[in-house]
């Protein structure tokens, strides 16, 4: 399995983590203000602040993705683990998409949509030219290998 | 803009109407102006009578021009947006463009293109635009709408794809068009006749989720609570009563030219065809309460039809009520399987020879369902048992099998298992192979890996 960017983990940690801590010192500033029993309020979001701390490396290292003959395969998920396969000649059509975040980071998300509906092909934190590299292989893949519904 | 499009020359992208950005927002912007007004309260329009009579309309023009300049701006800023969409038709494939922040650029071959609709909403046909919807049969999102353009030139995009499409691939299929005038309707094998009145309605009664809405109704209504409590439920029930009944009101199916003619309807009657090869997967179903009964119903999923609730798209129910005779032989005709083979194999009650099972680790899983849950592969067809007071079968050909995927969540990964779903179209009909062990999983997995592709001009792989 081919590794994403590790960039990937400072995109998400600046994805997430303000809006765990910005509730965790607000909650720490009325508990010092007020009443210590808004020091709960801060404990929970601090919890979770270490939860994602240590999930979000989690889950960016058992995000992978490899090119086979005539399948992509796709594993993320730490706690709900997934391993995908979608075979080249499903895609429906690829979308390329970059946030704020990580296009200042030099990545993109390349997304693969095929007829069902119940599955996420997307793969996320690609570095930008591999991304754009991987939409063109797929494009003319997706072309040769082209099957009915 | 971010993403380069391989293709040969490209033209230029054409714009959509202007104000398509703030028709996409009406809801919003209608919610502000109706703030506004809410707020313009009686002592508001007195305190401005007062100024008006006192001879000092300063505060009003101020209040009029800062509202004149709001208007403004928020013209000015829909525009960048405006600036940012646009579509084109190349020789291979449509695209359409939009976003600011975040820039997406969407494609669709043309010999992928399933239906080509034009939709006229509400709030479109006030400024006489529509927009055209283009189906490719993803997923749920899997839409192009150009919206919004003149309907004259709607129309003529419409055309326009249409034509493009067919000129690739002599061999796409037709827009599926429910409004069709009923032929064959009448000349067909009746498949399904009219289902009686009482049966729909006393089907409906006897779905589980009702029964349970009426007997908690009865309950707040024995203890001394008020109406007010009830209300909320009954609101909640009506529209899912209503469209249980509405759909299998005088329900009839009939077959010709490998075309499903359906027809039924309380408040609207509708016609619908579905052509047989356009159906990937059925169930067959038994909620808990129709056992007294021994009643069944049929779903399918239909590539292009898209969700259940997708009202837009009409019904999936081929028998919204029937006898078990009558499933089976629905499930025959639209099924890879034969009646014998569905007798055989695809008994609705319960799984006769399956291939896969869930090891006794599922019980803390699935504790209810352990023992009805198999996957039973066939030559030509996988089927699915699930369900031990509901009871439902599936049935899909693996050939129409999207994609698959072994998923593992938390509780499965505490006792070794495993599920493999299959992702079929979107539809009615889920499946997966449930709580699997792990090599039981990838078992079948690396065998549903090695099925077939349907051909579509190039071999499939």
């Amino acid at each position: 399995m081919n590794p994403v960017s590790p960039k990937l983990t400072t995109a998400r940690y600046l994805g997430r983590l303000p809006w765990i801590l910005l509730p965790a010192i607000g909650f720490a500033v009325a508990a010092w203000l007020w009443t210590p029993w808004l020091w709960i309020g801060a404990g929970i979001f601090l919890a979770l602040f270490l939860w994602q701390l240590w999930l979000i490396p989690a889950q960016v290292k058992l995000l992978g993705w490899q090119e086979t003959e005539d399948e992509l395969l796709i594993t993320k998920g730490r706690l709900w683990h997934t391993f995908t396969v979608v075979p080249y000649g499903r895609i429906q059509f690829v979308d390329v998409t970059a946030g704020p975040i990580e296009r200042s980071l030099g990545m993109k998300t390349l997304e693969l949509h095929t007829a069902s509906a119940s599955s996420d092909s997307s793969v996320q934190g690609l570095p930008a030219d591999t991304a754009d590299a991987l939409r063109d292989r797929l494009a003319v893949k997706a072309r040769e290998r082209m099957s009915g519904l | 803009m971010s993403t380069p499009v391989t293709a040969p020359e490209t033209p230029e992208f054409r714009r959509v109407h202007r104000l398509t950005p703030l028709l996409r927002f009406w809801t919003v912007i209608l919610a502000i102006l109706a703030v506004g007004a809410f707020n313009l309260n009686a002592a508001a329009i007195s305190a401005a009578y007062a100024w008006v009579t006192g001879g000092n309309i300063l505060p009003i023009l101020v209040g009029l021009l800062g509202f004149a300049a709001l208007c403004g701006l928020i013209w000015l800023f829909s525009q960048v947006w405006w600036k940012a969409m646009g579509y084109r038709l190349t020789d291979e494939e449509v695209s359409l463009k939009q976003g600011v922040l975040n820039t997406q650029l969407r494609t669709a071959r043309y010999d992928r293109i399933q239906a080509v609709d034009v939709v006229e909403s509400v709030i479109a046909r006030i400024f006489g635009l529509a927009s055209v919807r283009i189906e490719t049969a993803g997923g749920g999102s899997s839409v192009i709408e150009i919206a919004y353009l003149p309907r004259e030139v709607a129309e003529a995009l419409r055309v326009e794809v249409l034509e493009r499409s067919r000129g690739l691939t002599p061999r796409i299929d037709a827009p599926p068009s429910p409004l069709a005038p009923p032929t064959g309707a009448e000349a067909g094998r009746e498949v399904v006749p009219t289902i009686p009145i009482t049966r729909s309605l006393a089907g409906a009664a006897l779905q589980g989720s009702n029964l349970g809405a009426v007997v908690i109704i009865v309950g707040f209504l024995l203890a001394p609570i008020s109406w007010a409590a009830v209300l909320p439920i009954i609101v909640g029930l009506v529209p899912v009563v209503w469209r249980q009944i509405d759909q299998s009101w005088q329900f009839t199916a009939t077959l010709a030219d490998d075309t499903l003619h359906l027809s039924y309807g309380l408040a609207d009657r509708r016609r619908q065809s579905i052509p047989l090869h356009r159906i990937h997967a059925v169930t067959v179903q038994q909620p808990i309460l129709w056992r007294l009964l021994g009643w069944w119903l049929v779903k399918v999923s239909v590539a292009g039809y898209g969700a259940e609730s997708n009202k837009a798209t009409g019904t999936s129910q081929l028998l919204p009520v029937g006898s078990r005779e009558q499933a089976m032989a629905l499930l025959a005709l639209v099924s890879p399987l034969d009646a014998g083979e569905a007798e055989a194999h695809a008994r609705p009650e319960g799984a006769t020879d399956p291939t896969f099972t869930s090891p006794p680790a599922a019980r803390w899983v699935s504790p209810v369902d352990l023992h009805q849950q198999a996957v039973t592969l066939l030559a030509d067809a996988v089927v699915v048992h699930r369900g031990r007071l509901g009871r439902r079968v599936k049935v899909v050909a693996p050939s129409h099998i999207q994609e698959l995927s072994l998923t593992r969540g938390p509780l499965q990964q505490l006792f070794g298992l495993c599920t493999v779903r299959f992702d079929l179209v979107q539809g009615p009909v889920r499946m997966a192979g449930e709580d699997l062990a792990p090599e039981v999983g990838r078992e079948l997995l690396e065998r549903l890996r090695a099925r077939q592709l349907p051909g579509m001009g190039s071999a499939g792989g």
